[in-house]
């Protein structure tokens, strides 16, 4: 009984360390996760998980007031927002989505992707209407050349 | 040696304004005279300037600290090759070295094509010089690098200073990559005023037809394809020497390289289009417009202090003399392009929309948005700060997010564009071509899902990589087997003639293929992990993945301007020793008192292990962080192999002998094999 007593007791402490570990390395894992949303203090202009100045004045300070807000169950928005309260916004990596400003940040380049592409297209169409209306610059029927090209590469070629 | 460096700016800027006024005199008045002396002071010109370099380069060897850059940027214990780098170490010298490259490339063109292009080249000659002489008035009134060091004293006047010995060079310069990448940086940058100048030298003259292209390719080529290394070998520096564990991290000085290469990779495929079939002529001019006024927006951003960045060594207030530099330069241009549209007419029109033609316009615009977004996204900061007083970030997060979609984008097109026939493609030559590399591609993202690669982009990244891999190996084989076939030659030795009858087609395939490896190492990033093991002392064992280090030793040693901490850590793979890593602290004396690290990397194919030691305060147990790095090594085998490719491109083709049949044969075969 004594024996199977301590085995369970073994067996508990084991899980419990297991469980404590993977903690920690959970904790890791979102200090380095929320670290990348975050921009280190000092000019370096590096990511905070990624400021490895030596003798940095903010990295340690900045990643020891993150790690307390982790192991105080604080979420993600609420420490990006505390961090922007007491830094101002350049301490994030990126722009927030709220307001038009920020928002257009994240918008420009796909909205410019989406207008040279309806630019392109209008172009190609005008080209190809432009070719059509021109009967001597009328698309070659290509396929008949293929077909021929085919049929000597396979004389040339006769294992295939 | 100080004067004579200022004489040699003095006699540039003299000189390169006299090339502008006799060239385009000697051209209005017909005068061949007065056009080869504005020739002849281009030449001198870069004479001048090299005068001014080396004499820049005697003060350093010579530690002649009395000039102010020189107690600035070096030391007497500075290594010797650091005192060479130093010469582009700081603001002043780096500026002087951008016109010397410049004035180097402007010397070769024209004694090159001094007895070609007659209604040209006295054009080509002033615009190069019109740099010349702004980067010249900018050594002389702004930046000077030879001003001679001087203290105020107390009473208010102004004293000489010859201090004994200098602050040395920022510790981070000194590094041995930072003797090359710099230099290849400029290089590349500058290089696109030799196509840039050639397009206003058309526009001017009215000669808008394909001679401005074909006279310039290899120089775009060369300037693109040194940028590309330039900015990889920076990627490289920044991975062993910053130590935060990656290559590219979206920093505006990156940023301000990658855009003129994002725009000169554009205007080198849509140049194909103009040479081909005579189309997309105003859109060349515009690209190289806007790539040369990049590599100058560039060069401001690198040295003006506009914003922020880890690799801005330099920072002074000539920001505004280069935007209205560029204000001047780019209003001229627009003037040109819109006065001459008559003369840019396109000579055949496109014939479909899934056609080369129009691959190579999507692969424009792609380009041209990434590169838009990088701009967007590296002056953000600026814009917000102008807006509304708070300056906003946009930092690897937002590059990453808005990038690396349109990159993949741009690999699928990498993939596809080659392969579409001119004019208009069949359904038939579609299917034929690929089918079977999208049905290989999407075959291998299977097991690649269940090996773990979960990561959406990282997993799309690596099938295109499939797709566009397998579309450049058929394509060769398909050449060399209808090659060997036709000539008897056996097959490598067909790749090979193949490749070197074609050097441009094939050269091109080669500089894809590296790009396909480029992102298979860049997919890896995806994966990186990294764990802190801090205080750990001599005896300490830590795990990463399949490899266990121990820490076996920590001691202290002298460098030549440098004192280190180092430690020596066993590397385990399997239980299995295959490496002592030694990666050290180093704190150099003089300026700044600044801390360094010195990480140590074990390469392989599969994955990088790279090991920060942040040293030790007690002596006994020492800060250590170890990065997991998978595939970074494709980044610089891709980078090998687009730096083969570029140099392929830049052969002449080679006309071989055959074996079996007759030249034209020859030909006719492999184009077969090409065309099916």
């Amino acid at each position: 009984m004594g024996k199977r007593f301590s085995l369970t007791i073994y067996k508990f402490v084991a899980v419990a360390c297991l469980v404590a570990a993977s903690g920690v390395q959970a904790a890791d894992d979102r200090m380095e996760t929320v670290g990348q949303g975050l921009i280190c203090m000092c000019g370096c202009n590096q990511l905070l998980s990624g400021c490895e100045m030596i003798n940095c004045p903010s990295a340690p300070p900045m990643r020891k007031e993150l790690k307390g807000y982790i192991d105080a169950g604080k979420d993600d928005k609420t420490i990006f927002a505390t961090f922007a309260d007491k830094y101002g916004p350049k301490v994030l990596s990126a722009p927030s989505t709220k307001g038009w400003f920020n928002l257009s940040a994240w918008i420009m380049p796909f909205a410019a992707l989406a207008a040279g592409g309806l630019v392109v297209i209008f172009f190609l169409k005008r080209l190809k209407a432009r070719a059509a209306a021109t009967p001597d610059a009328s698309p070659i029927d290509a396929s008949k050349y293929e077909n021929e090209i085919e049929e000597e590469l396979r004389k040339l070629n006769p294992e295939d | 040696m100080a004067q004579l460096g200022q004489f040699g700016l003095a006699m540039a800027f003299i000189l390169a304004a006299y090339a502008i006024v006799a060239s385009l005199v000697g051209i209005r008045a017909r005068n061949d005279k007065l056009i080869a002396s504005g020739r002849n002071a281009a030449i001198c010109v870069c004479i001048a300037i090299s005068t001014a370099i080396f004499s820049l380069g005697y003060l350093f060897l010579t530690n002649d600290f009395s000039v102010a850059y020189i107690a600035a940027h070096s030391s007497i214990d500075l290594p010797l090759h650091f005192k060479i780098s130093s010469i582009w170490g700081g603001q002043e010298g780096s500026l002087l070295f951008w016109s010397w490259i410049l004035t180097v490339y402007s010397a070769l063109v024209i004694a090159q094509n001094r007895n070609k292009h007659r209604a040209m080249m006295p054009y080509v000659t002033s615009v190069l010089m019109g740099t010349s002489l702004f980067f010249t008035a900018m050594h002389l009134f702004v930046v000077n690098p030879f001003k001679l060091g001087a203290i105020q004293m107390p009473n208010g006047a102004v004293s000489l200073f010859h201090p004994n010995d200098g602050a040395g060079l920022n510790p981070l310069l000194q590094d041995t990559l930072m003797v090359i990448h710099p230099p290849m940086l400029y290089t590349g940058m500058v290089g696109f005023a030799v196509p840039y100048a050639f397009a206003i030298a058309a526009l001017i003259s009215r000669q808008l037809g394909d001679t401005w292209i074909r006279t310039t390719r290899r120089w775009t080529m060369i300037a693109w394809g040194v940028l590309a290394i330039g900015i990889l070998l920076g990627g490289n520096w920044a991975y062993h020497e910053l130590g935060w564990g990656g290559y590219w991290a979206w920093d505006p000085v990156e940023n301000a390289s990658l855009m003129p290469w994002l725009i000169g990779t554009a205007f080198l495929h849509s140049v194909m289009v103009q040479e081909k079939k005579g189309m997309l002529k105003i859109w060349n001019v515009v690209l190289i417009v806007a790539a040369y006024t990049m590599s100058i927006f560039g060069t401001m951003l690198t040295r003006s202090g506009l914003v922020d960045s880890v690799h801005a060594f330099a920072k002074s207030d000539i920001g505004g003399y280069f935007m209205a530099f560029i204000v001047v330069t780019l209003s001229g241009a627009l003037y040109l392009i819109l006065d001459r549209l008559p003369y840019l007419k396109p000579e055949s029109q496109m014939g479909s929309v899934v056609s080369r033609e129009s691959s190579f316009l999507f692969n424009n615009l792609v380009l041209l948005v990434s590169c838009f977004a990088v701009l967007w996204g590296t002056m953000f900061p600026v814009l917000s700060e102008w807006y509304n007083g708070n300056k906003i970030t946009v930092g690897a997060p937002f590059f990453n997010r808005v990038n690396v979609p349109i990159a993949i984008f741009l690999l699928f097109l990498t993939g596809v564009g080659p392969l579409l026939a001119w004019r208009k493609a069949s359904t038939n030559s579609l299917k034929r071509n690929f089918l079977m590399p999208a049905v290989i591609a999407l075959a291998s993202g299977v097991p690649l899902y269940f090996l773990g690669v979960r990561h959406f982009y990282a997993w799309l990244s690596l099938v295109m990589s499939v797709f566009v891999g397998i579309t450049i190996v058929r394509e060769f084989y398909k050449g060399a087997k209808a090659r060997a076939y036709g000539t008897g030659e056996r097959f490598h030795e067909a790749v090979v003639n193949l490749t070197l009858r074609n050097t441009r087609r094939y050269g091109g395939y080669i500089i894809h293929f590296g790009f396909v490896l480029l992102f298979i190492g860049w997919s890896g990033q995806a994966f990186s992990e990294k764990i802190r093991f801090p205080e750990s002392g001599i005896g300490k064992t830590f795990n990463v993945h399949q490899y266990d280090m121990r820490v076996e030793d920590m001691g202290v040693r002298q460098g030549p301007n440098y004192a280190a901490q180092y430690a020596s850590v066993s590397l385990y793979e399997y239980g299995k020793k295959i490496a002592i890593m030694s990666p050290e602290w180093r704190k150099y004396g003089g300026r700044d008192q600044q801390g360094t690290t010195e990480v140590a990397i074990l390469s392989t194919l599969r994955n990088d292990v790279y090991l920060v030691f942040q040293g030790s305060t007690d002596g006994v147990s020492g800060d250590f962080t170890v990065y997991y790095n998978p595939l970074v090594m494709w980044v610089w085998i891709g980078g090998t192999i687009l730096g083969i490719g570029t140099l392929i491109a830049l052969l002449p083709n080679r006309q071989t002998p055959s074996k079996r049949l007759q030249p034209a044969t020859v030909k006719e075969s492999e184009e077969l094999g090409q065309a099916v």
